[in-house]
């Protein structure tokens, strides 16, 4: 540079840290004899730090004021109210949306204390607290809720969220206070609770007057069984009597749930064989082994009821024909992903080879073979000890709502 | 074992009143009326004085079966037992303040009926 100087007769100028990074300013002239020579160069240092301190708060300045803008911007654009509060809870801004929203002007809002605006609307006690303790306690509040009739506008709902502005000093601190109109999003909350609780009530009524007709059914047959002289035919209505009393079990156990189209395999079926047992008057004879768990929709849990209701009828019936004591074993629950498995055990005296349950001849047992193929399942029998039904099944999925 | 007793059916669903008149007289006991409404159940408790009221909740009126039972368990301190299809929570809180012999869901068995009545009068 110093050459550079001297070759170009001219001035050389450069701003320069030294270690500790205070700047000066290098300007290098040529050096000029008085007989007009140049003989070298002259260089002045001028110390510029407090200079560049000038430098650098002009662009910090820059800053703060495009940080202003950006921040004015948010607050004019936001589409809910918001206001901006001194230490002493007096406007001294509030944004478009705010106009807007409480239909209020200018002239109404500037230099008021919160408390004062719309006939002292949010003078309220326990908001008063908190928005007087956000300065001193340095703390915000979130999601204050107001219930409340403001004037020009009714009825609302806001949601308030308030927090300090720092501006170094305690006393230029401010509020930013955001008001958020909730009333129309209460009222379909409102609307969404009252239509499910409504679904349920009906459900509860669909459900009572399926039991209720149950009922009816069933006294039906019985009052037509009466008229029966013929035994066996008498039987066959009773049988038909269980029936129902199987489906009527579900809808009990439905009715009872939270989730009206599920029911709950364990307490099911246990009610279920208690009321077999009490039926067939079992009592000391036959040791009853339930084996249940899972749940099942109410379309598959109806058959499966009604396949365990053959099964066990036919188990109390005829395995155990001399009035000998023994096991029914009866299970219902998920044996891997997606199958289930339904079995009954007992350790009577077998069923006779001569019955081919591919093609049965006793009704239960048809009803047995039509309700597995209704819920897809595969029926095993295996008579090596005593009558063992097993069937293999995939519940039906039904997506909800 | 058979037990008699003189007992007032309140069922508003008259099939169901049949039926069941059939099976108690068939089980022993014997039916002093069959009634469909709340107000007709006390009236029939005052005029019998049975020894049971088997008491449908849901009836046909103003008064429901918890409200007669309350009634006729206070005032005329004769026994019930309810027979319901309907057991949500609220019923059976409402219904076991009238502090009611036993409960029958319905649908219900003979041998259950048999065994709640054999529990109520033989125990």
């Amino acid at each position: 540079m110093i050459l550079e100087a001297i070759d170009t007769v001219g001035i050389k100028e450069r701003e320069v840290q030294d270690r500790d990074g205070h700047w000066y300013c290098l300007r290098i002239r040529p050096y000029r004899t008085a007989d007009n020579r140049i003989d070298g160069a002259m260089l002045l240092i001028i110390d510029i730090d407090s200079l560049k301190d000038i430098d650098r708060l002009t662009s910090l300045l820059a800053e703060v004021e495009t940080a202003r803008h950006f921040a004015e911007g948010v607050v004019q654009t936001a589409p809910w109210p918001l206001l901006i509060l001194d230490r002493q809870l007096r406007v001294i801004k509030v944004n478009p949306a705010f106009y807007q929203v409480f239909r209020t002007s200018h002239a109404e809002t500037d230099q008021q204390l919160v408390y004062a605006l719309g006939n002292g609307q949010w003078n309220i006690p326990g908001l008063r607290r908190l928005l007087e303790d956000i300065i001193p306690q340095n703390s915000q509040f979130h999601d204050f809720e107001v219930t409340h009739d403001f004037p020009h506008i009714g009825e609302k709902t806001m949601r308030l969220n308030a927090r300090r502005i720092r501006r170094g000093e305690q006393e230029t601190d401010t509020i930013l206070l955001g008001v958020e109109d909730i009333t129309e999003h209460r009222q379909t909350e409102a609307r969404i609770v009252a239509a499910l609780r409504e679904k349920e009530v009906l459900l509860r009524e669909v459900s009572h007057r399926v039991k209720n007709n149950l009922q009816v059914i069933s006294s039906l047959l019985s009052l037509q069984a009466d008229t029966i002289q013929d035994r066996h035919v008498h039987e066959l209505f009773l049988e038909s009597q269980r029936r129902i009393q199987a489906m009527a079990v579900v809808h009990q156990r439905l009715y009872g749930t939270e989730d009206l189209a599920r029911t709950d395999t364990s307490t099911y079926i246990q009610d279920l064989v208690e009321d077999l047992a009490r039926m067939y008057d079992t009592e000391g004879r036959i040791a009853f082994e339930v084996h249940a768990d899972g749940e099942l929709d109410i379309d598959t849990a109806v058959p499966c009821g009604l396949i365990l209701t053959e099964l066990i009828s036919n188990a109390l019936k005829y395995a155990f024909p001399t009035g000998q004591p023994g096991n029914v074993s009866v299970t219902l629950r998920p044996e891997a992903e997606d199958r289930w498995i339904l079995r009954v055990q007992d350790n009577g005296i077998g069923m006779p080879p001569e019955i081919d349950i591919t093609q049965p001849h006793s009704l239960g047992l048809n009803l047995v073979h039509d309700l597995a193929s209704q819920v897809e399942g595969s029926i095993e029998l295996d008579r090596s000890q005593g009558t063992t039904f097993t069937i293999r099944f995939m519940p039906i999925q039904r997506g909800k709502g | 074992m058979k037990c008699s007793a003189n007992i007032l059916i309140v069922e508003d669903e008259r099939l169901v009143a049949r039926d069941l008149e059939r099976r108690l007289s068939r089980l022993g006991y014997t039916v002093v009326a069959q009634v469909a409404s709340g107000s007709e159940a006390i009236q029939q408790t005052l005029a019998h004085r049975p020894d049971l009221v088997l008491m449908d909740i849901r009836l046909k009126g103003e008064m429901d079966g918890i409200e007669a039972a309350g009634f006729i368990r206070t005032h005329l301190n004769t026994r019930v037992i309810y027979m319901t299809a309907y057991v949500d929570e609220a019923t059976l809180t409402r219904a076991q303040a009238t502090r009611p012999a036993a409960f029958l869901t319905k649908p219900f068995s003979e041998s259950s009926l048999h065994q709640t009545l054999q529990r109520v009068f033989c125990a």
